[in-house]
Formats: C-alpha cells, sequence, structure tokens
C-alpha cells in the first residue's frame, strides 16, 4: 500500500518540514488507517502579525460596503501556515511523524496585531495493515 | 467648514457603500446555497469515523475568512444598542462569514477526494485592532478546521 498524500495539504503548495519529511496533520484524536505506536508530548507553534499600512487603507475603504476583507484573510492564511510550519518544526524534533488534536487560537494582542497559535500532541504512527 | 463638507461627503458614501453592501450579500448568499447544493459527502462533528465510512488515510483542512460591517450597518447598530434586542445585520454577517469558510474547507476537502468530513470545528475571534479612542470597526474572523478522510 502507498501513501502519496501524507503532507498537510494547502492549496498552493503543500507544507514540508525542513527535512523535508512528510507529515500528518488532523484534527481528531486518532488517524484513520494509522496506529499510534507513542506519544511524544505536546507541540505548539505561534506567530505575531501586524498588518501594514497599504492593507489597512484598503480595508479602510472595504468597509464602506462590508463583507469580506481579502487582504486580512491573506495575511491571516499565511500566518497561520506559518504558526503550523512552527509547530511541524517542534514534531520533527521530537521525531515525531504525526500532530493529532490540532486546535487554534486567535486574539488580538495589540492594536494592530494579531496572534495566531497553532497546539496539538506530537505522536509517531505506522500504518495500520490490519485495519477491516 | 472644511470639515463639515468632509463629514457630509463621508455620510453620503456610507449610505451608498451599505446599500451595495445590501446587493452584494444578496449575491454572495445565492452563491453559497449554489455552492452548498454541491455538497456530496457527510459533513460531521463527530471525532471518530462514521459507520459505513471506510478511510484509509486523513488530512486535517482549513476554510477562513476575514468578515467586516459597513459603516452604516455599525451606525444602525449603535442605534440599536440603545433599546437592545437582536441584532440581525450583525447575524447575518456572521453567518456568511462562517458559511463561506466551511464552504473554503469543503472546496479543499473536494480538491483532495475526500469521502467525509469529520470534527468540524468553528472558531470565531474579533480581531477589530481599534487603537484607543477610535471607532470601532466590527470585524471578526471565522476559522473552520475540519478533518477530510481519504479513501
Amino acid at each position: 500500500m502507498t501513501h502519496l498524500m501524507l503532507s498537510y495539504h494547502c492549496p498552493d503548495h503543500s507544507i514540508r518540514t525542513k527535512g523535508s519529511q512528510l507529515m500528518h496533520i488532523v484534527n481528531t484524536e486518532t488517524i484513520p488507517g494509522y496506529r499510534i505506536l507513542s506519544y511524544q508530548g505536546l507541540v505548539q507553534g505561534s506567530t505575531i502579525r501586524a498588518k501594514h499600512l497599504g492593507r489597512d487603507i484598503a480595508a479602510g475603504l472595504k468597509n464602506i460596503v462590508g463583507g469580506e476583507l481579502k487582504g486580512y484573510t491573506e495575511l491571516l492564511t499565511e500566518s497561520r501556515r506559518q504558526a503550523l510550519e512552527r509547530m511541524m518544526g517542534q514534531a520533527e524534533q521530537l521525531d515525531a511523524n504525526a500532530v493529532v488534536n490540532v486546535r487554534f487560537t486567535t486574539s488580538a494582542v495589540a492594536a494592530g496585531a494579531a496572534e495566531l497559535f497553532a497546539y496539538g500532541t506530537a505522536v509517531t504512527i505506522e500504518p495500520d495493515n490490519n485495519a477491516e | 467648514m472644511v470639515d463639515l463638507i468632509f463629514r457630509i461627503i463621508l455620510t453620503i458614501l456610507s449610505i451608498f457603500g451599505g446599500i451595495i453592501g445590501i446587493f452584494i450579500e444578496k449575491k454572495h448568499y445565492q452563491r453559497l446555497e449554489e455552492r452548498e447544493a454541491t455538497y456530496c459527502i457527510p459533513i460531521v462533528d463527530l471525532k471518530t469515523v462514521p459507520p459505513g465510512i471506510h478511510a484509509n488515510d486523513a488530512q486535517m483542512v482549513l476554510g477562513q475568512v476575514v468578515i467586516a460591517s459597513d459603516y452604516l450597518k455599525t451606525f444602525f447598530s449603535k442605534i440599536r444598542n440603545i433599546f437592545g434586542g437582536e441584532m440581525k445585520s450583525f447575524e447575518r454577517m456572521i453567518e456568511r462569514g462562517r458559511r463561506e469558510a466551511l464552504a473554503r474547507a469543503m472546496d479543499e476537502a473536494v480538491q483532495l477526494g475526500a469521502v467525509a468530513l469529520i470534527n468540524v470545528r468553528f472558531d470565531t475571534s474579533n480581531i477589530s485592532m481599534s487603537k484607543k479612542g477610535k471607532v470601532n470597526k466590527p470585524m471578526a474572523e471565522v476559522l473552520c478546521a475540519a478533518t477530510a478522510l481519504l479513501p
């Protein structure tokens, strides 16, 4: 059985850890088709991002009609990916090949800045050939 | 005098913007309904694989959207604040954001060829980031995180 898509998928590019190793990321407690061998503990990644002036002016104009602020959505997507990458970096240091039960929080810490935090449990998994 | 003219222009702009916003909102609802009609896999918030579904792999998918209210709605909401009660316009704003976030997570899952979407979680946070003493612009971020089951 070959598994080709083991990485956390993003529409434009998939996240890989520094060692270019593909990693399983899920927000459930188990991964279907895999057996958890050992738990490595909590891993986390956070990033604080400030918006820049150009985006702020564009958002101010968009605020006239309301609706989605694409610039901010992009900014937060990018930042959340960075938080995830940091979390995966920690998991890699612990020799884990998957992170389960991933959770996210977002908070505005100061005027013009938001903190994005991702955390989960690093685990070692192996394909479960006896499943069903 | 210049200040007064500036204020009048801003007010007119806000009223026009609000009216345009209503049309954009209607269009967005229409598009959301079209997208929701194409959902063909089960979406649940269970943590385990639902019975009857066979999965060999899983991957997390995310959908996120930042949504803001317009000046006109913000103004009316301030009047509403005097009497209290339901804020319909903000309700619609958040609902749009939430449905859009789920639709984006769904798009990602469909792209991966998922058979089901489990453990759907929504997280809404206020990121209005206003400075002290400035007018608060209601702005919220909606995140939808889910696990896509792959065959």
